[in-house]
């Protein structure tokens, strides 16, 4: 029995150091590289910890009035995108989770083709729409982009959590003079707030990380930050270092929301996919 | 949670509110020394004239997807890009840009200063002025090439005297004789599946008396004289170094600068970062000889790279004779005199003849005798397809080629195939 | 009897509304645009109703083949790599080790970054140069695999690394879902094993292979659908080469649209993928249901 245990143990303890590496190796090297002066980024052989430490990478990223705008544009975009996908899915996937519709499965599955479509397919129609529109100079077309995207994630989610809520509850408030939505508002929705919290992180996290999107539907005064990051590259040498920054900046936000969530965020990612 | 939100927009209305209006003219521009050689014009210009510009610089590498973006979206971002010739066509022919020959006090340019004007001239009218140009060649290492003890060993293999290459022949004896591994190669090209990788056979092509297209636009570099150029581009591959295959521009550059090469085969912008002690371990060092040809061709006028640099004014710019103005102090002989040192060679007559300008940049009569014996040719044909061909059918295939998944004929043939139902589709073929 | 409106109608509706018109009208857009020959670089052309020249084309291209056979090389190798380590790590954290949620919090990292950044930090750990993976291989000896080509520009090589940086981004997802399966399996099945003496082994065979395989499952398709998306690595890490090793049906699609500017014959692409997601999500929903 003991030797079994041991031997467990050890496998174990392998594929977590591996899978640990694996994870953390590549996100310190950029980590790393972002503190490194501009020569050294070019050392032969590689440097895993910077030799002299510097902000400079990041005092340069801050200073471009161009760079801190897209900062501003992220935050701008992903918040109000959220917010959109939230007031068009909390009461969608409320009614899903509590009414009987004729066409559930249709419906269901209309909001699953909507998160499964390769963005590709969207972009260029809405490219095409957009100037069409005249739209092109306005956050609009990205904030519509983004919120379509997170959307459909808002309703998944949110009705798993709604479906973990009894329905007696709403039924007491109902008889105690409440209206269905008031009971919705004042007694389910606190109940589901962590819930709540997962699916905006969620739907920010989606928001914040949309490239192609922005690629196409934004303009120098809209662009958001995930363009920066594809574009440092000047006439001599891939900047490593300031991209390396930039890099950081981009998923240091969202991986700190991110884990603070997780538990609810891991919930709601997998209740879907367990009927 | 909620009060965060609310927070974090309410201060961006404020940020954007405080985002300054924008100038009088909005210029874009790469990130390149010849951008910096007229950045340097701006602050004087806006003294002289009052007119304020703001610049907005995108790297290279996306610049000319990010300009046709802007355009093709409808948006009105840029007054007065400063764009590579070969995209006036494109521009053009889609109307995003304006032709400045319509625009009044244009005559004040003095179009018959500029050299190559026909080919930002469209129907008779000229959509861009050029601040820059310069030749796609061969740069060398003059410290490698006048050293005696190379020299001596180099006539005692090969039987002839080292010196920049005039011939192919002689340019792959010198690639071969210089590839010392891992210390020292032969060549630097550069072989990332892109327009740079093309422009490889294109020289060579052209080198070897063949053409892209023949009158009518239907592809002719599929011929025996393609699929040679082809292979001798295989061979130079031999004498580079194993990570050429993935280079662009920059890496080259940055593989030349560091002494790892006795020649690189690029264009002439290359010796401005070459020799600048500040960057480049062989500053002084380098120098720049025109593509070589082959024995037969030697003297003929032949087509060679030409890549040339200016500016456009938008189509939806609402003040041109503002744009005119800056056009016209930017590409003022003198001024181009006064800046060609920070990275510019001038477009202009005048200027290039300045006795001022060899003082600057030793190397400008090499670039004038290579000038004078060419067709200065663009990259890509003049044409809105010119980009797709390059960068569709003949940068994959080359590729493919050079990869080992295709023949020479194969590859050429597939190109070629791709490129007629292209100008097919576009209508170049129908009567 | 009188019908009622279904009372949860109008909280359905602005979402439903909204999707639907969002979704739905670029998409009969683009089926629209797909019978056209619109070149947005020649506004001299005009737009022409060429019925199904577009289809004609992309069905008779020998590189829509190519391109699709690429997205399923593509496709099979990440699912296959995420969904078997996905499995293994899953298991791993199932027997709840010492700081199981800590381990589980930093696998969970990479799932959050935005997948252009996850593009640039691989193409940066893979650059010949400077990167930190082609050294290792030589200080391991096995620099003969980057000695004549880098790794990215190595034809053989470059698809294998974009399945890399999209396994190292997606496993953790997929090892979430398996786990959370896991976690789902009733235990008296298990205790009742073990009454009947049942070896770990048996166990693993007869109870939680069989009883994971819907969650298994639903994992793949829906890593298979998604993975259909992938663009960012693939734009910044190879920009769909060398030569066209890397050019998935996304890709190819952006490039007909944005760089071609010929928004016909990339929408008829686009009907193409729109079908792909279509029959998926179909079986994706069966499954689920099921």
């Amino acid at each position: 029995m003991k030797r079994k245990n041991w031997k467990i143990k050890f496998l174990i303890g392998i594929i977590i150091t591996i899978a640990l590496i694996w994870t953390i190796v590549p996100i310190f090297w950029i980590l790393s590289t972002s503190f490194k002066m501009p020569t050294e980024q070019f050392t032969i052989p590689p440097t895993l910890f910077p030799r002299e430490f510097t902000l400079q990478n990041y005092i340069n990223f801050f200073t471009r009035s161009d760079l801190v705008r897209k900062f501003f544009n992220s935050i701008f975009v992903t918040t109000t995108s959220t917010i959109i996908s939230l007031i068009l899915g909390i009461p969608g996937a409320y009614a899903l989770a509590r009414f009987n519709f004729k066409h559930a499965n249709l419906l269901s599955f209309i909001i699953l083709l909507a998160r499964m479509m390769p963005p590709i397919v969207m972009v260029v129609p809405f490219f095409m729409i957009t100037r069409f529109l005249n739209l092109s100079d306005s956050y609009i077309p990205i904030i519509i982009a983004s919120s379509f995207l997170s959307t459909p994630f808002a309703v998944w989610m949110m009705r798993g959590f709604f479906a973990e809520v009894p329905e007696s509850i709403e039924e007491a408030a109902m008889i105690d003079g409440c209206t269905r939505f008031q009971a919705l508002y004042k007694v389910v929705l606190p109940l589901v707030l962590p819930g709540t919290g997962a699916t905006a992180i969620l739907c920010a996290i989606i928001a914040w990380n949309q490239f192609l999107f922005a690629l196409i539907l934004t303009g120098p005064s809209t662009g958001t930050l995930p363009i920066l990051v594809s574009m440092f590259i000047t006439e001599k040498n891939i900047d490593w270092g300031i991209m390396s920054a930039a890099a950081i900046v981009t998923v240091i936000p969202m991986i700190i929301f991110g884990l603070l969530v997780q538990n609810n965020l891991v919930r709601g990612l997998t209740v879907g996919s367990l009927r | 949670m909620k009060k965060l939100k609310v927070f974090l927009v309410l201060s961006l209305l404020l940020g954007s509110l405080l985002f300054a209006k924008d100038a009088d003219l909005r210029l874009v521009s790469e990130v390149g020394i010849h951008t910096e050689a007229w950045k340097s014009l701006m602050d004087d210009f806006t003294k002289q004239t009052g007119i304020t510009l703001q610049l907005e610089q995108i790297p290279y590498a996306n610049y000319f997807d990010k300009l046709m973006l802007s355009y093709t979206s409808g948006r009105n971002d840029y007054d007065v890009p400063y764009v590579s010739g070969l995209w006036v066509p494109a521009l053009a022919k889609a109307k995003y840009i304006y032709p400045i020959s319509d625009i009044t006090g244009a005559k004040a340019l003095n179009f018959k200063d500029i050299p190559g004007i026909s080919i930002y001239t469209i129907d008779k009218k000229v959509y861009m002025i050029p601040f820059y140009q310069e030749l796609g060649g061969v740069v060398y290492r003059t410290d490698l090439f006048n050293d005696p003890v190379e020299k001596q060993k180099f006539k005692e293999k090969y039987g002839y005297e080292l010196q920049p290459p005039k011939t192919l022949k002689q340019y792959l004896d010198i690639a071969e004789f210089f590839y010392r591994p891992p210390d020292l190669y032969g060549i630097t090209l550069m072989g990332q599946r892109s327009i740079f990788l093309v422009t490889h056979f294109m020289q060579r092509l052209w080198a070897m008396g063949g053409k892209l297209f023949d009158s009518k636009m239907k592809p002719t570099f599929n011929s025996k004289i393609g699929e040679k150029a082809l292979e001798n581009l295989k061979e130079f591959f031999k004498y580079a170094s194993p990570a050429c295959k993935n280079y662009v521009f920059q890496d080259a550059l940055t593989e030349f600068e560091n002494g790892k090469s006795a020649m690189a085969e690029i264009w002439t912008t290359a010796l401005f970062y070459a020799n600048n002690p500040q960057i480049s371990k062989v500053a002084g060092k380098a120098s720049f000889v025109g593509f070589p040809r082959t024995e037969e061709t030697l003297n003929r006028k032949l087509p060679m790279l030409y890549i040339s640099w200016g500016f456009v004014v938008s189509s939806s710019t609402k003040d041109k004779q503002k744009a005119i103005e800056w056009i016209k102090f930017a590409t003022d002989p003198k001024n181009l005199v006064k800046v060609a040192p920070i990275g510019c060679i001038p477009a202009r007559f005048s200027a290039l003849r300045d006795p001022e300008l060899p003082k600057k940049l030793s190397w400008i009569p090499d670039f004038e005798k290579a000038l004078s014996n060419c067709i200065p040719t663009p990259l890509y044909p003049l044409i809105p397809e010119g980009q797709a061909i390059i960068n569709n059918y003949l940068a994959p295939n080359i590729s493919d080629y050079l990869a080992g998944i295709k023949t020479a004929k194969q590859a050429l043939d597939d190109a070629a195939k791709g490129v007629y139902e292209l100008l097919n589709n576009a209508g170049y073929y129908s009567k | 009897m009188n019908k009622k409106i279904n009372p949860g109608v109008f909280y359905l509706l602005p979402v439903m509304l909204f999707i639907i018109l969002i979704f739905l009208i670029p998409l009969i857009y683009s089926l629209g645009t797909s019978f056209t020959r619109w070149l947005l670089l020649r506004p001299d052309l005009g737009v022409k109703f060429i019925g199904l020249t577009n289809y004609i084309r992309l069905f008779k291209d020998i590189f829509t083949w190519q391109t699709l056979g690429r997205t399923f090389y593509f496709v099979f190798g990440a699912v296959s790599i995420e969904t078997i380590v996905g499995f293994i790590l899953a298991l791993t954290l199932n027997t709840e080790f010492k700081g199981w949620k800590v381990v589980q919090s930093i696998i969970l990292v990479p799932f959050m970054m935005a997948p252009i950044v996850v593009g640039f930090t691989w193409k940066f750990i893979l650059d010949d140069n400077f990167g930190l993976i082609p050294y290792m291989l030589k200080a391991i000896g096995l620099g003969n695999i980057t000695k004549d080509v880098p790794l990215l520009a190595n034809p053989k090589m470059a698809m294998p690394m974009i399945i890399i940086a999209d396994a190292w981004e997606y496993i953790p997802v997929v090892t979430l879902i398996i786990l959370a399966g896991l976690k789902s399996l009733p235990i008296e099945l298990y205790e009742a094993a073990n009454v009947d003496g049942a070896t770990s082994f048996q166990k693993f065979k007869y109870i939680t292979l069989p009883m994971l395989r819907p969650v298994i499952l639903v994992a793949v398709v829906m890593r298979t659908l998604t993975s259909l998306q992938v663009f960012d690595s693939i734009y910044v890490m190879t920009g769909g080469g060398p030569g066209s090793a890397t050019e998935t049906l996304s890709f190819y699609t952006y490039r007909e649209a944005f760089i071609s500017y010929d928004i016909g014959f990339s929408s008829a692409l686009n009907v193409l993928i729109i079908l792909l997601a279509m029959i998926f999500t179909i079986i994706y929903m069966k499954i689920i249901r099921g």
